[in-house]
């Protein structure tokens, strides 16, 4: 029997929607599916509420949300849900105690914006796989 | 008599200054709004056509045709908001090749001379996107420009272009910027860490004045270039305190084998400042070769060191977490209070607290 192909979720949070549409262009082009939340609290509550596979949701989390940062979500997430979703950091400060504060609070990677969409797309489609191989030799 | 005409006469002007003021102002309103829907029109044609060059990397003709159909103001607005937003600096290159001569680009630029400042603004914020090498002279012009936003635009304008002459400029002008633009000045130096270290390694020296060599170190130390930084490190015994604290801060970004010593050195400096940014340092770079150091400046008689060596200690991990644990059993009452406080941040405090 054939291995199933595995769908991976994509979560956009970012309250941009110019960057929204621009990633939703992106996923779009390589049949991934993705859902927008636009605000911290709207995001923070999703994220702690979604039903979560074996394989974990990418989630593509913008630091400069409106109502709680993405930093703050990011440390939620690390006490509440650890290990549920991949979550890589979007931020308009490419600081090192930035970057540092994203990695160790429990990110896969962080981007400073602007970021070339086709490196982030491929990096997507690397995470996704491993994430996928992983699930399904859980 | 004569008073109560003058006072109708004064009722009435009055009366039709505010309805004209009124008049005016829906009229503004509704001018704003308009334009307001020609830029959201405009950027909402012209997403989809970037979106396409970025993301499948498509014709960048059609950006250029869909721009042109626009209005230079539009076009220009459309630019602004999109490009600088989503393009990396190095697509933004390809993207000046492409427009830097279109008809459009040219009626903005126009208005360098412009007597209004926000005209002039414009033109700045255009150039950073499309600026190019025969635009050096026009951006030395507005990185001097009386406003001091058309002179922040202009400074990341010019460093869109590896032009020597520009940077140096930039470099001599750094010394009389506020803090807050000199921090946005470091950003945009950075695209060209090597050619800005060469020009820095030719400033920091003993003899320079005492404001811009402080400057100066601050840029090597947001540039991190080792060369620069490897200049700065020779500083450390320079006899101002205040250069010795800007020394010790910038060294946090020098992890090269010989810093630790030196910021062992600064941190038993008789000044107190430069002693708490050494021990920043120490703690930035991750040196658990001055934990023994650290542990003994958790118990110095300022608090701002005891406060940054019990931080470093934290950042240090591991050892530097066991040795502040044990810090909370000395005998000193201050090193106790300082370490029982530090020990109970989280990784995150830790990081935000040592950079601030």
């Amino acid at each position: 029997m054939g291995r199933r192909a595995v769908t991976p979720a994509i979560i956009i949070a970012t309250a941009d929607p110019s960057l929204s549409r621009m990633l939703g262009f992106a996923l779009n082009q390589l049949r991934l599916q993705y859902r927008v939340l636009d605000s911290g609290p709207v995001a923070l509550r999703e994220l702690l509420s979604m039903t979560v596979g074996p394989q974990p949701p990418l989630v593509v989390l913008d630091v400069d949300l409106p109502g709680v940062d993405g930093h703050a979500i990011l440390e939620r997430i690390a006490v509440s849900r650890p290990d549920s979703f991949l979550i890589v950091v979007l931020s308009s400060h490419a600081d090192e105690s930035v970057q540092v504060r994203s990695l160790l609070g429990g990110a896969i990677d962080h981007l400073a914006k602007p970021f070339n969409v086709r490196l982030l797309m491929a990096k997507i489609q690397r995470w996704t796989a491993v994430a996928s191989h992983l699930a399904g030799n859980a | 008599m004569f008073s109560l005409e003058a006072l109708q006469w004064a009722i009435y002007a009055g009366g039709m200054t505010l309805t004209l003021s009124f008049i005016a102002l829906i009229i503004l309103r509704r001018v704003l709004d308009a334009r307001n829907r020609e830029l959201e029109a405009a950027v909402a044609r012209l997403e989809p056509v970037l979106q396409e060059w970025l993301v499948n990397n498509g014709d960048v003709d059609g950006i250029r045709r869909e721009l042109r159909s626009m209005r230079s103001i539009t076009a220009f607005r459309s630019v602004a908001r999109l490009v600088t937003q989503q393009v990396t600096f190095e697509r933004q290159q390809i993207l000046a090749a492409a427009l830097r001569d279109e008809p459009w680009v040219g009626a903005i630029l126009s208005h360098a001379q412009s007597l209004l400042w926000w005209k002039r603004f414009d033109c700045a914020r255009l150039l950073s996107v499309v600026g190019h090498e025969k635009d050096a002279a026009l951006m030395a012009a507005l990185i001097d420009d009386p406003s001091p936003a058309v002179r922040l635009v202009a400074m990341d304008a010019a460093a869109r272009l590896k032009s020597r002459p520009l940077l140096t400029h930039e470099l001599d002008t750094l010394p009389l910027r506020r803090d807050a633009v000199q921090q946005y000045q470091f950003a945009a130096l950075a695209r060209h860490p090597n050619l800005v270290a060469d020009a820095l390694v030719e400033r920091l020296t003993p003899d320079a004045p005492l404001h811009a060599l402080n400057a100066w170190i601050d840029a090597a130390g947001a540039l991190a270039h080792p060369v620069a930084l490897e200049r700065v490190r020779e500083l450390a015994t320079h006899p101002e305190p205040e250069v010795r604290v800007h020394v010790a801060r910038a060294l946090r970004r020098h992890a090269q084998p010989e810093t630790p010593s030196t910021l062992l050195r600064l941190l038993a400096d008789p000044d107190w400042r430069v002693r708490a940014q050494a021990a920043r340092a120490l703690g930035a770079l991750r040196c658990g070769g001055a934990i023994t150091e650290l542990m003994r400046a958790v118990r110095d008689l300022s608090w701002w060191v005891r406060y940054r060596s019990a931080l470093a200690l934290a950042q240090i991990g591991g050892p530097g977490r066991v040795a502040l644990i044990e810090l909370t059993r000395c005998d000193d009452k201050m090193a106790r209070d300082m370490s029982t406080l530090v020990s109970g941040l989280s990784t995150a405090a830790v990081i935000e607290m040592s950079e601030v």
